[in-house]
């Protein structure tokens, strides 16, 4: 049994090495397919080890045979666990859809170069959920950084550039603001280890007032750049809108997601309840987020570029999730894993379909793309169902983050947090619907075939679908994952 | 066989039975008949050989786990008044039927609808859960729903699309009163309201009013009755025949619990009761003057007869102690209308099996030799009008001394003019009786219709003949139903005998008074204002026609208005709010297009650099800008890498001051 508990590590290990032996391999199809496998190979561990989490209860991994102060450990509960099945699902599928189309963003060349940065970027964000050790997180963190500027860039154009830099500037702001909070730890504490720096802290958090709350401001702001919460998401829309397809999902879906986890430990496993519940930190959570679910709506509203709307749209999501750590109760918590849950694969299958119309229409512009679905039916329904799931229809995973965060608010005494959440909805079917409607529903422009664009066969369609069908899942059986993430309470 | 089965089966026989008799219809219409008659006639026996059963105390069974609260049957001898009469009267009906309905189409659809009525109806007799009753009581509205429309003219659909509205919406005014009374009473047990009832307050008014209306619909209560004068005509004759002997009988049953075992009597409802039955009365006795169709006659007849029952029902309430001889009056008269009435709509439906025709402008003169018919008639008539010898003798004269009582009891004007509004619809009721009989039976006409040749078999005239002598012999034999009702009083817990000398000359009297009151309203106003032409040659003319109408000129135009004021509002709503939009979306694109003045220095500064960017040449350019083109250069300017880092920046300064400082 113990082979299992080591699961982890060689999921993160496998990605790591694998990407390594990809610049050597000459041909790009033999690549594709080391991507894919390790993957696979990922997934398949990480599901054997959220099975035994469940049925074992957590545990800490012990790295190199150096008991815990000194060595590093990986830490694997049930959230981690169910963090690196939705990882490893979520980047096989994209990088799955990616075989199809990548030849259409990059150039040849770069190729084994771009599945090395995806590889190293999800093994880097494994790392980030799996590692107790502060420092560690900080290592991945800034190889996180690095690679997902690298899959922004390895696109070639001027505007590319232009955006990764601005991605790396910001970035690495964050990240330094990061290795502050960790510098104030260590300080303070003279640990590294999560779980020493909390026994630590319990004690001593009396003699640090301010100091702690300095930290947490350290924290909150430099995740907070790096998970675009609002007003420092300036880099997203741009990373996002130009880099290839399956990047700007790879950064929507996942990368965001990994350093709110991220954030949610330093919150619970560092500082634990008793520290924060003294603290306006939770305050300022939920004001941001709601600030962020409002204006990252409207500014969607204003978009142009396809691509760009979703990116806002992200901005938006992101605020949901800060507003649900934002509540500082244990539902609150609950619905902030689900909705990243949930919207990791909403927004990658959203991604993906707006990827396809692009590349098969070359049309970026919404107003252009008027009566596209007469031409692609499929891929504009699959973008419809992932839409509605934002908007907020029953059954899907949108609406039971909705519906537990109105719940919520009720719960806490905050009613007017739920007109927030209304006005929320309503901003994302103003933006999002008419995507949809327009695309079907045109009659002008679909009477003359415009975009001589053929629907993507079968074949290049069933990731989105298995997306769809996964989010699908997600909904109707949110009453198990819901209670599956509980039992990390008990 | 245990008693409580049986209870399940007398519903469960015609139930299954309702859907075999359809199958068996398809193939052979004769074998269905003879299945019909065998088991309505079966279920008869059946509820007959219950009677010591139910003598020597309730039967009831719960059966849980069906019909949402579970299904509970209660029968004792109160309920089995009902019962054991609606199982008759629907035997005798389906002998009848199978004669009148050979010049039918759709036999077989009638027959299940006939079924599913009948087992819906003593389902609604057997119930002691509100929930069961409801249920019931809405199967039996609809099922009957297909048996006025049968012949499927315009007057028919017009009838029954008067029945439907009121049924329906007396269905869930009459649920809205349930729910009301479980929220407050937590049970729906028709025996544990009582104990709960008293705590609830004013609410109780509501809640009886509701469910009151509700029953008040089927019994065709004023002015719920609307449904009532049209339908009855519509139907066919055994149709009329169970509609008014026994469904009116379901929301009479309905309010006769509600008031009296729920225990919702008390003052107020009872004079409303009381008010509302005179009126009853008075209007349906009144009206049934006036009409020349000889089942509309029949039926204003039933709504006079239900405002005896109601009265009867209200008087219960203000006698308290002395309330025994109001119920066993409504009793008697509940089980006397059954019978009568039925004969009266038989007797009716066999004139116009041979003529197809029902106005007694048509038919005068029909009955002077056909001597079964004319006797049968007769029969029910006396029995009506309360003719010393016949059932109505004894019931009208058991409401009138309990009216009597509360006149002793309580004195006062109003109640003077109830009593003579008792007495005058009494002698309507012997004076359209009287027209009705004189035209038909007695008097000669032009029309040479007395000698067509009809061939009414005994499949219709037994029935009517067991009929005409049960009323005979409960007229006769008071004593024998008197037995009866004594038990059956012991549900309301009343155990007062009365004294059952019901022949002597003071109750002669009075009933000879009103019928010879009803005699000279025949003589003196029917005769001479109504009746037209001469000799042979005679017509009747119904001047109530052009009358003020309940339903055409007041709840019509009320729902027209009702129905137009909510769609204007409604309108006002959706248009409002499509306008509100608009405007406010006019409003913020005015905003956006405002133009802005800036100072003159930072004016030139800008209009250099816009000039320099966009024309160099053209210095006449004016300056003005509006919002959306500095939201514009805004967004353009945060997304630059400067002004990022600035934000940044900012943000983490904010972040950490509020964090310290609050």
């Amino acid at each position: 049994m113990t082979i299992i508990k080591s699961f982890p590590l060689i999921g993160v290990l496998i990605l790591f090495l694998i990407a390594f032996i990809m610049p050597l391999i000459k041909k790009n199809s033999v690549v594709k397919f080391l991507s894919i496998a390790s993957f696979s190979t990922c997934l398949v561990l990480f599901v054997v080890s959220l099975n035994y989490v469940i049925h074992n209860g957590s545990y800490f991994y012990k790295i190199g045979h150096f008991v815990a102060p000194y060595g590093i450990e990986f830490s694997i509960g049930i959230i981690e666990c169910i963090m690196a099945v939705l990882f490893a699902f979520i980047s096989l599928i994209i990088s799955w859809y990616s075989c199809y189309s990548i030849e259409h963003d990059v150039n040849e060349s770069k190729v084994p170069l771009y599945y090395l940065l995806i590889n190293i970027l999800v093994g880097s964000l494994l790392g980030i959920i799996f590692s107790n050790d502060m420092f560690n997180v900080y290592v991945f963190i800034e190889i996180s950084n690095l690679a997902s500027c690298g899959i922004v860039v390895v696109k070639d154009k001027k505007e590319n550039i232009r955006a990764g830099i601005k991605y790396l500037i910001l970035s690495c702001l964050g990240s330094g603001l990061v290795l502050m909070g960790i510098a104030f730890l260590y300080s303070m504490t003279g640990h590294l280890n999560m779980t020493f720096i909390h026994e630590n802290l319990i004690n001593s958090y009396m003699n640090y007032p301010q100091a702690i709350i300095i930290t947490l401001g350290l924290f909150t702001v430099g995740i907070g750049v790096k998970s675009a919460l609002f007003p420092l998401h300036t880099w997203l829309p741009d990373a996002h809108s130009n880099a290839p397809t399956s990047s700007s999902a790879m950064l929507s879906s996942l990368v965001l997601k990994a350093y709110i986890i991220f954030l949610i430990k330093v919150l619970y496993r560092v500082m634990g309840n008793e520290i924060i519940s003294e603290t306006p930190i939770l305050f300022v959570l939920l004001a941001l987020g709601s600030l962020g679910m409002i204006m990252g709506s409207v500014l969607a509203i204003f978009q142009k570029n396809l691509k760009r709307i979703i990116a806002y749209s992200s901005v938006a999501q992101i605020g949901y999730i800060y507003f649900a750590i934002g509540l500082g109760t244990e539902l609150g918590f609950v619905i902030a894993i689900y909705h990243i849950i949930g919207h990791a694969i909403t927004k990658s299958a959203l991604f993906l379909c707006s990827g396809s119309i692009i590349e098969k229409t070359g049309i970026k512009e919404i107003a252009n793309l008027k009566g596209v679905g007469k031409e692609m039916p499929y891929t504009l329904s699959l973008f419809l169902i992932s839409s509605l799931s934002l908007v907020g229809i029953p059954l899907l995973p949108g609406f039971v983050s909705k519906w537990y965060l109105a719940i919520e608010s009720i719960g806490v005494n905050k009613l007017y947090l739920i007109v927030i959440i209304l006005v929320s909805s309503l901003l994302n079917a103003v933006y999002y619907l008419p995507i949809s409607i327009h695309g079907f529903f045109n009659e002008e422009q679909s009477s003359s075939k415009l975009y001589k664009s053929k629907e993507k066969s079968v074949k290049e369609l069933m990731p989105i679908t298995i997306l769809v069908i996964a989010m699908l899942y997600v909904g109707v059986n949110s009453e198990g994952i819901i209670n599956l993430i509980k039992t990390t309470f008990v | 066989m245990n008693p409580q089965i049986i209870l399940v089966f007398i519903i469960l026989i015609p139930l299954i039975g309702s859907f075999i008799s359809f199958i068996i219809g398809i193939k052979d219409e004769k074998a269905r008949s003879v299945f019909n008659i065998t088991m309505t006639g079966a279920n008869f026996f059946i509820i007959t050989s219950l009677y010591f059963n139910v003598m020597n105390g309730t039967v009831d069974i719960f059966i849980p786990n069906i019909m949402g609260t579970g299904l509970f049957l209660k029968l004792d001898m109160f309920r089995y008044i009902f019962v054991w009469l609606t199982s008759l009267i629907w035997f005798l009906i389906t002998i009848y039927s199978t004669q009148y309905l050979l010049s039918y189409k759709n036999r077989n659809r009638y027959y299940l609808f006939f079924m599913t009525t009948y087992w819906s109806t003593l389902g609604i007799f057997l119930s002691n859960n509100l929930i069961n009753l409801f249920t019931f009581f809405e199967i039996m509205s609809l099922s009957s729903y297909p048996l006025i429309i049968h012949d499927e003219d315009k007057y028919s659909h017009d009838a029954g699309k008067t029945y439907l509205i009121m049924a329906v919406s007396g269905g869930l005014v009459l649920l809205m009163g349930l729910f009301l009374l479980y929220d407050f009473t937590q049970t729906l047990d028709i025996d544990k309201i009582k104990y709960v009832i008293q705590d609830i307050g004013n609410i109780k008014y509501a809640i009886a009013g509701l469910i009151i209306a509700g029953f008040g619909v089927k019994a065709g209560m004023y002015p719920l009755h609307l449904w009532l004068p049209k339908a009855h005509p519509a139907s066919p004759a055994p149709a009329s025949a169970i509609l008014s002997g026994v469904l009116l009988k379901t929301g009479i049953f309905g309010i006769l619990v509600t008031s009296e075992i729920m225990g919702f009597s008390d003052i107020y409802i009872s004079n409303t009761l009381i008010v509302l039955g005179f009126i009853t009365m008075f209007l349906g006795g009144f009206l049934a003057m006036y009409q020349r169709n000889i089942k509309r006659i029949l039926a204003y007849s039933s709504m006079s007869q239900m405002g005896y029952i109601i009265v009867g029902i209200g008087l219960m309430g203000i006698l308290h102690e002395h309330k025994a001889i109001a119920l066993y009056g409504t009793i008697y008269h509940i089980i006397n209308h059954m019978i009568f009435k039925v004969l009266l709509f038989m007797s009716a439906g066999v004139i116009y099996m041979k003529l197809h025709e029902l106005s007694i402008n048509g038919i005068g003169g029909f009955g002077r030799k056909r001597k079964t018919l004319k006797i049968c008639f007769f029969i029910g008539s006396c029995a009506i009008m309360g003719v010393p010898g016949f059932n109505g003798f004894i019931s009208k004269n058991l409401l009138h001394h309990a009216l009597a009582e509360a006149v002793h009891l309580y004195g006062g004007i109003w109640l003077y003019i109830g009593e003579l509004i008792f007495v005058i619809s009494s002698a309507f009721t012997t004076a359209y009786l009287l027209k009705l009989f004189i035209a038909v039976f007695v008097e000669k006409s032009d029309h040479d219709i007395e000698n067509i040749k009809m061939k009414v078999t005994g499949r219709a005239l037994i029935p009517m003949t067991i009929l005409a002598a049960m009323i005979i012999f409960i007229g006769l034999n008071p004593n024998f139903t008197m037995n009866i009702i004594y038990k059956a009083a012991e549900s309301f817990y009343i155990y007062d005998k009365i004294d059952t000398h019901f022949y002597n000359l003071e109750n002669i009297k009075s009933s000879l008074l009103s019928i010879s009151l009803g005699t000279l309203i025949y003589v003196f106003f029917i005769r001479r204002v109504l009746k037209k032409g001469s000799g042979e040659n005679w017509w009747y003319e119904n001047t109530a026609l052009n009358w003020f109408s309940l339903e055409n000129d007041l709840f019509i135009p009320i729902f027209t208005v009702i129905f137009k004021i909510s769609s204007v509002v409604l309108k006002f709503c959706d248009v409002g709010l499509l306008k509100l939009i608009t405007l406010i979306s006019n409003c913020m694109n005015s905003l956006l297009k405002m133009p802005l003045y800036y100072k003159r220095k930072s004016k030139a500064l800008f209009s250099r650099k816009v000039n320099i960017i966009n024309d160099i040449n053209d210095y006449t350019f004016e300056y003005p800008t509006d919002i959306t083109y500095e939201a514009k250069k805004a967004r353009y300017k945060m997304n630059s890498i400067t002004y990022s880092i600035y934000i940044f920046g900012v943000v983490l300064v904010l972040c950490l001051v509020v964090l310290l400082y609050s």
